[in-house]
This record gives C-alpha cells, sequence and structure tokens, in this order.
C-alpha cells in the first residue's frame, strides 16, 4: 500500500447554492449558500474540500429492536472549518472562487485566517489517517471530519446504504437494516427482527 | 520365661482392647444406625404432610388446580407473559453468546429497594399524563407495528387536525415515549414506550375485566 497525504489548494471557494454533500436513508450533510470551501487534493487530484459555512448535520443514530427503539437522532450545526472528501460532481458545479467580502461573511480578515484553519484540520486529520482511499469525483465514499468540543474530530463514514459514525462515547454503525450502536452504557447489536443488547 | 510370659499377658491385653475398641464401634454405629432410620421416617412423614398441603390426594396426579376465577386467571397469565419477557429480556441483556460460548456479562437491576429510593414521583405523574389520552394511545398502538410517517399517522386518526397530532407526538417524543428520525421524519416508538403501552393495556384489561363481574 502506497500512503500519501493530502494537499490544501490555495484558492478560495464559496458555494452559490445550498448543496447537500450527503444524502443517505439515515444520515444528511447539508452546506447553505454562500459557505466558504477550500479543496483538499492527492496527487494533484481534488478528492474533498474543506467546508465553513451554515452545515447542518442529520443523523439518525437510532437502532429498532423488537422491544422498542433505541437511540437518539443527532441534529447539529456545525460551526467550525469541517472537511468532506469523496464529494460529488454536483459540488463542484455549484462552487466558486470567493472575494474577500465572502470571507468577512464567515469572520474571516483574509483567506489566509482560513486557509490556517484549513490546514490545522487537515493536519488533526491526516495525523493517523494518511490518505490510502482512493475518492473519484463520482465516488460514493465519503469521509467527513466535524471538529467537536473536545479538540478531537468525529468522524462519519458513508458509502451507499452503508454509515459509520464515531463520537465522542458512540459508535454508531449502519448496512441496510443491520445497525450496531456503541454508547457509554450498552452495545447493542441488531438484524431483523433479531437484537442483542449488552451491558457495558 | 519371665519376658516371654509378659510378653504374652501384654498381647493378651492388647488383643482385649482391640476388640472392646469394635465391639463399642459397633455398638455406636447400631445407634447411629437408629437415629438415621428415625430421620428419614420424620423427614418422609414431613414431606407426605406438605404434598398434602399442596396438592390434595383427591387430585393427586392431575396436576395443581386452582380455581381463582376468569379475571385473575388472565392478569396472572398476563403477569406471567410478563415476568417471562423480562426474564427473556434480562438474559439478552446480561448474557453474551459468542462463538466461544455464552459469557455472563454483569448483573442487571439495582435491587428493589434502591429503584423505589430513586423514583422521581413528579416524573412518573408526567409519563402518565403522556398516557392519558386517548389519541396519544392510539398513536402508539399505531407505532407498536413499526415506525410511521405523519401522513400515515394522520390517515389513521383522521378525526383530529394536523396540528393536534403534531401537538400530541411533541407530547409523547418529550416524554420519551416516542422518538422522531430527523432524516426520514418517521415516528418509532422506544423502548420505554412500547413498555409504557403494554403496561397500560394490561392494567386496563385487568381493572375492566374486574369490573365487568
Amino acid at each position: 500500500m502506497i500512503w500519501h497525504s493530502y494537499q490544501l489548494d490555495d484558492s478560495i471557494l464559496k458555494t452559490n447554492d445550498a448543496v447537500s454533500l450527503l444524502k443517505t436513508e439515515r444520515g444528511l450533510v447539508e452546506i447553505g449558500k454562500d459557505g466558504l470551501a477550500v479543496a483538499v487534493k492527492l496527487d494533484g487530484v481534488v478528492r474533498g474540500y474543506v467546508f465553513q459555512g451554515r452545515c447542518k448535520l442529520a443523523l439518525d443514530t437510532i437502532v429498532e429492536t423488537k422491544d422498542g427503539a433505541i437511540g437518539k437522532p443527532i441534529e447539529k450545526e456545525v460551526k467550525k472549518p469541517f472537511l468532506a472528501l469523496g464529494t460529488s460532481k454536483e459540488l463542484q458545479q455549484n462552487l466558486s472562487i470567493a472575494n474577500v467580502d465572502d470571507l468577512k461573511g464567515m469572520g474571516y480578515e483574509n483567506s489566509q485566517q482560513f486557509l490556517t484553519e484549513a490546514r490545522e484540520l487537515l493536519s488533526h486529520f491526516s495525523r493517523r489517517r494518511m490518505g490510502c482511499c482512493d475518492f473519484s469525483a463520482d465516488s460514493e465514499y465519503s469521509i467527513f471530519a466535524f471538529p467537536n468540543d473536545s479538540g478531537k474530530v468525529d468522524i462519519l463514514l458513508s458509502d451507499g446504504s452503508k454509515l459509520v459514525y464515531k463520537a465522542v462515547g458512540m459508535v454508531f454503525i449502519a448496512d441496510g437494516n443491520k445497525t450496531v450502536l456503541r454508547s457509554p452504557e450498552h452495545v447493542i447489536v441488531s438484524d431483523v427482527g433479531k437484537c442483542l443488547t449488552i451491558r457495558t | 520365661m519371665i519376658k516371654f510370659i509378659f510378653i504374652v499377658l501384654y498381647s493378651i491385653i492388647i488383643e482385649l482392647k482391640l476388640r472392646n475398641v469394635k465391639y463399642e464401634g459397633m455398638h455406636m454405629s447400631e445407634e447411629m444406625k437408629e437415629e438415621m432410620k428415625k430421620l428419614k421416617e420424620e423427614i418422609a412423614n414431613m414431606k407426605s404432610q406438605l404434598r398434602d398441603i399442596a396438592e390434595p390426594p383427591s387430585r393427586r396426579g392431575r396436576g395443581l388446580y386452582i380455581d381463582i376465577g376468569s379475571p385473575v386467571q388472565d392478569y396472572v397469565q398476563d403477569v406471567m407473559q410478563g415476568v417471562a419477557e423480562g426474564v427473556h429480556g434480562e438474559l439478552e441483556r446480561s448474557i453474551f453468546i459468542g462463538p466461544r460460548g455464552c459469557r455472563i456479562l454483569k448483573t442487571a437491576e439495582p435491587l428493589r429497594e434502591e429503584v423505589e429510593e430513586s423514583t422521581d414521583f413528579n416524573k412518573v405523574a408526567g409519563l402518565m399524563s403522556a398516557l392519558g389520552n386517548e389519541h396519544r394511545l392510539r398513536i402508539l398502538n399505531e407505532l407498536m407495528g413499526g415506525g410511521k410517517y405523519v401522513n400515515e399517522l394522520q390517515e389513521k386518526l383522521s378525526e383530529i387536525t394536523t396540528s393536534t397530532l403534531s401537538s400530541h407526538l411533541n407530547v409523547l417524543e418529550e416524554t420519551g415515549l416516542v422518538v422522531q428520525e430527523k432524516v426520514r421524519g418517521r415516528y418509532l416508538i422506544t423502548m420505554p414506550g412500547r413498555t409504557a403501552y403494554k403496561m397500560a393495556m394490561k392494567v386496563t384489561r385487568f381493572l375492566g375485566a374486574g369490573n365487568e363481574e
């Protein structure tokens, strides 16, 4: 396996319209209009972006069992810059060059401020995860890294109907009807009609 | 010669002592046997008395039958079903079945006294209040069959407006009896919701059956 490292582009872009970065049965990531973006490249090819803007994250981290549903959905606004790898062509068509006003609208004095934050996030993400996945423009794979309040990043992976979310104190895995939820209290494994709960 | 006589006499004395011990041993053993026999008889007698109390001689061989009336029987059946479900759930929670066999993970619930001490009656009242509405119970009943979208629930509860339905769903969600998916938007009944609904139905059935009498 050849290990690569991601690099940031120099130009700052902005979203012309609200775009869905992820839309599956269980997960939704949306970036609003006029959000900032900087391309993340691997071997000179754009593999994703670092965004900053009005971002909505919604995840149905719920396990359905025959005894009732367990877990709570996640719905929050991401206020810090976040990383999205493996994004679609639709997004690329919705991006244009950002100007100073766009940067100021997001609270940055200049492009370097945003680039510094983006670089910090990328370096945080890449610390243990050197690029080894092939994220082509039409790839269904996508990885998101959202900075959390504990100074770490929450990771969201998606591949079609498959979804993995790892945050502080929880891990959620879904593959069709099969789901696994690990919380500080228990681990729940659920398949169609079968459920195993393990108290931790 | 004197030495020989002494040795013979000494061996005779030892022989006699041993015989005495053997005799005493046999004597003690007989006593114990007798005692054991008496005890066994007493135990057998007590067992017989106990059997007569639990199972009258007339019914012996046909199983235990106590006529306590149909409603109570139904209630007992429900309770036993609940207990069975509880045991099953507890086993499910506490036992991990892996490729290398079963493993008991932890003891489950706190003691009954601890549960009662930590009961927040205000919370209980809130839960009862959430259950205390016909439409909300009907919503729970619909959700017992699986997750549903608002429009599906609206179809089932056509006599109430969308805003009223939404208000009921909010109450159920606030009390944790239902949960709404944020992406698909379906409403699902939670584990506590299912338990609360079942309990409400059981108590109502029991009280209803009692009133009919």
